[in-house]
């Protein structure tokens, strides 16, 4: 027998699949669908559900076709800063991040002066400041990350995102504070960027709650 | 048998008309859309899936606002009403289709067809 909820669950699971609906703009199709059948089987009572159903999905359109239209239509309002992030990302490898006292042996890089901060980078990858150091500078991969979880709607929890970039922060921030430049700060900028860019998008793609019944 | 109204022209005409249809009070998708229907006699073919861009572009310029709610059947259902905005919007649209209708009339009746 033909089970409406499990049909409109199936639906929902290939949209989610083959187009980049948000959650919320299937539940308004959903609603649709829902109404369009009811209207299908009113006007005729002799057909099917399976019919209506097949009716009311095959009448809403091309999936691809309206996923476009709805990216189109919609605010799309987390590229500004996601833009911003990356840019920040890139610039602060050219700007100088460390400034390393003559005797500062724990700061890296292992040797005095100003340094941009690709030359921290890749002394920190070369193993110069120890294990944790190596762990600093792959922190920076999770901009290059995100930025694409972003881009491509990876599922991951918001929380989870903020948790991990404040994390990242605080122990690059602990780790070099007392002699850090303005790319160092341009770096670490740009995790808060990108940060702001993934929650920006996980509203625009979280379902909305209902504000109340209907009275 | 051709269609009653050509595409673009019911494209043009989508803005005022759902700005219109929500002027008469809040509504959704499904209702705006079963009202198309009904005030165009059928000759404005929409389909279905077209009417939630369509919103969602109105919303995003701030012509009209939708809010959840859920319906008496537990459903969540997307409700939409006009702001001043899309008052202010729908009153130009209402001049400049009055404008394209007036002068199509005129020329018409005056035996140029």
């Amino acid at each position: 027998m033909f089970d409406v909820e499990r049909a409109i669950s199936r639906w929902r699971e290939r949209q989610q699949r083959e187009t980049s609906l948000a959650p919320r703009e299937l539940d308004e199709l959903e609603d649709h669908l829902r109404a369009r059948m009811d209207l299908e089987l009113e006007l005729n009572p002799e057909l099917t559900r399976t019919r209506a159903f097949g009716v009311a999905s095959r009448e809403l359109g091309d999936p691809r076709a309206l996923s476009g239209e709805f990216a189109r239509a919609g605010r799309s309002n987390w590229k500004g800063p996601l833009a911003a992030g990356w840019g920040l990302f890139a610039a602060s490898f050219m700007m100088p991040a460390i400034y390393s006292p003559p005797g500062s042996i724990p700061h890296p890089p292992p040797f005095t002066g100003t340094h941009s901060g690709w030359e921290v980078f890749v002394n920190l990858l070369s193993g110069h400041a120890g294990p944790w150091g190596v762990v600093s500078a792959l922190s920076g991969a999770l901009i290059p990350l995100a930025g694409l979880g972003v881009l491509g709607r990876w599922k991951v929890r918001t929380r989870r995102v903020i948790q991990v970039m404040v994390g990242a922060t605080g122990m690059n921030l602990v780790m070099w504070m007392p002699s850090l430049h303005v790319g160092y700060y341009a770096w670490l900028a740009s995790f808060a960027l990108v940060t702001i860019a993934w929650w920006l998008r996980d509203r625009d793609w979280s379902s909305a709650r209902p504000a109340r019944a209907a009275s | 048998m051709t269609k009653p109204v050509y595409k673009e022209l019911v494209a043009a005409s989508s803005r005022p008309m759902v700005l219109s249809i929500l002027r008469g009070g809040e509504s959704y998708g499904y209702a705006i859309l079963k009202q198309v229907k009904l005030l165009s006699g059928g000759e404005l073919e929409w389909s279905d899936g077209m009417l939630y861009p369509v919103l969602h572009r109105l919303e995003r310029d701030g012509l009209i606002a939708g809010r959840w709610q859920l319906t008496d059947e537990g459903r969540r259902r997307k409700y939409y009403r006009l702001t001043e905005r899309g008052k202010g919007q729908l009153a130009r649209d209402r001049k400049s289709w009055m404008a394209v209708h007036g002068a199509l009339r005129t020329s018409w009746g005056g035996g140029h067809v």
